[in-house]
């Protein structure tokens, strides 16, 4: 190759590089907007499932870090499933891991595989900017809500919260669980019929708000 | 008042939600902060040197080394026939736990396996407790 082809290649990437940086900066500025609008919501479901604040943020961090390594690149569009995939992936692993740890304990003489779990001394710190009162009432009811979720089968509360809570299609709830569509819609069904029936059963007659706040 | 199944199941995902989305508002302060120094951290991986990733290749090798190594130590040590409990009382059988964890994220707890070889080695030693 003559040496005057590469010049213009050369000049070419050089006049790139600023554009190059300048895109770099608005992926980065996109994936924070993209991130600040999940990172709640994410630790809340991972929050419900895990029942443990620091394991939640644990998991959250790492979906965060997994979508910025692998995935920064692709388009912002897709980033909402993907980022829901990694945390159910997560959160799914947690969960294999702490029964090796209760297995592995349970082995051990002399100890309880329940030794490490303890409760959770955030759960009583007050709601923001709201009165005790209110705060609590609203706890209690996420609460309940909480724990007629967790004795759901783990596909129908992932379908339910990636539907519900978080909104999405059930293309991108798809996507984001590994199975088809039709799948979704059973998981999702069959999650609303039990959670009615469970909130039902604990306050029959009471308006629903208030089987929410109560159970 | 006519009973409307779909609507009642609309109004009920309806609070269900409202009740989520009130419960992630109220976070408190701490989990808020944390959140927002782990989204940083994200975003920092994006300017990570390359040259950094094969530290990070190195996790779970070093997990999976300590599993294998811990594996060989049970079916080396008297008593680990098939079927059969081993010395220190754990069925063999239960090691498929390990084997039924397919991500490689099970094997970066290498602090914990560690930590298990140790047990196992005073429950050995008869220094349990």
């Amino acid at each position: 190759m003559r040496r005057s082809d590469t010049l213009p290649t050369i000049a070419m990437r050089l006049d790139d590089e600023p554009a190059s940086k300048e895109h770099s900066l608005e992926q980065s500025r996109e994936l924070e907007r993209f991130l600040t609008n999940v990172e709640k919501r994410a630790f809340r479901i991972a929050r419900i499932t895990v029942r443990n604040d620091d394991d939640a943020l644990d998991i959250v961090q790492d979906a965060m870090l997994q979508l910025a390594r692998s995935y920064a690149g692709r388009p912002a569009d897709e980033w909402g499933p993907l980022f829901y995939r990694i945390l159910q992936n997560r959160i799914r692993d947690f969960q294999r891991r702490r029964k090796v740890r209760a297995k592995v304990l349970s082995w051990l003489p002399g100890r309880s595989s329940h030794e490490d779990e303890g409760d959770d001394p955030f759960e009583a710190v007050p709601d923001r900017g709201l009165l005790p009162f209110e705060a609590l009432s609203i706890e209690e009811a996420m609460r309940g809500l909480e724990r007629a979720l967790v004795r759901l089968p783990d596909r129908q509360r992932e379908a339910f919260m990636l539907r519900n809570f978080e909104g999405l299609s059930v293309a991108e709830t798809a996507s984001a669980m590994g199975c088809t569509e039709g799948s979704v819609k059973t998981h999702y069904s069959r999650a609303v019929h039990t959670l009615r029936a469970e909130l039902d059963a604990v306050a029959p007659g009471a308006p629903d708000e208030a089987k929410v706040r109560t159970s | 008042m006519s009973h409307d199944p779909e609507r009642e199941s609309a109004e009920f995902e309806a609070r269900t939600r409202a009740l989520f989305e009130q419960s992630v508002e109220n976070l408190d302060g701490r989990t808020r902060s944390r959140l927002n120094r782990a989204r940083h951290a994200a975003l920092d991986e994006l300017r990570t040197s390359p040259a950094h990733a094969w530290r990070r290749a190195w996790i779970p090798l070093s997990g999976a080394t300590a599993v294998v190594a811990l594996a060989v130590w049970m079916a080396l040590s008297p008593g680990s026939q098939q079927g059969q409990p081993h010395e220190s009382g754990i069925p063999i059988d239960d090691l498929e736990l390990f084997a039924e964890s397919p991500s490689l994220d099970l094997l970066e707890d290498v602090e914990f396996y560690a930590w298990m070889a140790d047990e196992m080695d005073d429950v050995q030693n008869g220094n349990s407790g």
